[in-house]
């Protein structure tokens, strides 16, 4: 067993690097292969992105963990629980921010897919984020199931546990290389690439994590699956409407 | 013509940085609280009031300030968008009238 321990000290050192680390790919990508849109444009997205993965990584984190709000309502600490280090969840950052764009995109009228340059900055802001949550340990709530494997991890408790953050970092390696390919992709692939994979990715390592389950699978995994239906039919009707502004 | 309010405020940026800002509080806020009321050895230590303090009234600031830009950015351009669609001038005859006109002749 490796020892790792907890220490929750380090899991906001370790986020804001990654919003940090994040920023800083996104920039030098920015600088280095341009944009497909205006600067104000694509702060306007970037504002959008911002509100919309703050709102959907706690709203899906505190529903996450329902037992704990039900019991902090009733007993009048609602308050005390928006203090916690823990209720936010990258699943529902990367969601609420996709539909913020969306709807940032129809209102300002901005057609162009404007993702591409996120999907690299987010392979690198999530597996710098998972350091954090591994050296967390038992106080996050990313923590994976019980083994026997010779690499499992003891996180202060004697038990040996899958590293499933390690796991993740090495997915976003891999990731990371596949949407940054220097092949041609139609715009906005890359992002979907990055997205529909890190979802399914999650459907399925979330496996490994002991989490409530409701229908055979917990919260995160029926986010993922919804998010990925929502990508298949944004895929199916933006290409209807793609090529009905062909045809006009 | 002087330019447009929205236009001259730089509403997107406000915004993203106000949205990080609360972000990152949010989680060190987490962590001092943690640290100062359930650890035993920082327990009641005054620099861990003092940074919860501060960490706190960046959170206060920060929610109360997107909130605030948020809705003063919507407003204003639902202002603007209005008043663009007010200014515009009025045609006589739409663009289909003057195809039928110029295939009579």
């Amino acid at each position: 067993m490796i020892p790792i321990g907890s220490h929750p000290a380090w899991h906001p050192v370790f986020e804001a690097l990654a919003y940090g680390s994040g920023y800083a790919v996104f920039r030098h990508l920015r600088a280095r292969q341009g944009d497909v849109v205006a600067e104000q444009q694509r702060w306007t997205v970037l504002a959008a992105a911002a509100v919309g993965a703050l709102l959907g990584s706690r709203l899906l984190g505190l529903a996450e963990q329902w037992p704990t709000v039900d019991a902090a309502w009733r007993s009048g600490h609602l308050l005390g629980l928006v203090f916690s280090p823990g209720g936010k969840t990258i699943v529902g950052g990367l969601l609420g921010g996709w539909l913020a764009v969306e709807i940032a995109k129809r209102i300002s009228g901005i057609r162009r897919r404007t993702g591409d340059l996120f999907a690299l900055p987010l392979c690198v802001g999530i597996a710098v984020g998972r350091v954090g949550c591994l050296v967390a340990g038992l106080a996050d709530d990313t923590y994976g199931k019980p083994t026997a494997l010779p690499w499992a991890v003891n996180l202060g408790d004697g038990i040996g546990r899958h590293p499933v953050q390690v796991y993740e970092i090495l997915f976003l390696v891999l990731l990371g290389m596949l949407v940054s390919t220097k092949a041609k992709l139609p715009e906005g692939a890359r992002f979907r690439i990055f997205l529909g994979s890190y979802l399914a990715w999650r459907v399925v390592i979330d496996f490994l994590k002991p989490q409530p389950l409701i229908g055979g699978l917990n919260l995160i995994q029926w986010s993922c699956l919804a998010g990925i239906i929502l990508l298949i039919l944004d895929r199916v009707l933006g290409g209807k409407e793609r090529n009905e502004h062909t045809t006009d | 013509m002087s330019t447009p309010l929205i236009d001259r405020i730089p509403f997107p940026k406000i915004v993203t940085v106000l949205a990080a800002a609360f972000g990152v509080s949010l989680g060190l806020c987490g962590l001092t609280f943690l640290l100062s009321s359930k650890s035993g050895i920082y327990h009641g230590e005054r620099l861990f009031v003092g940074l919860g303090l501060l960490e706190l009234v960046t959170m206060v600031l920060s929610a109360a300030g997107l909130l605030l830009t948020v809705v003063a950015w919507v407003t204003l351009a639902a202002v603007s968008s209005f008043q663009e669609k007010v200014s515009q001038p009025q045609k006589l005859f739409d663009d289909e009238d003057d195809t039928k006109l110029d295939k009579k002749d």
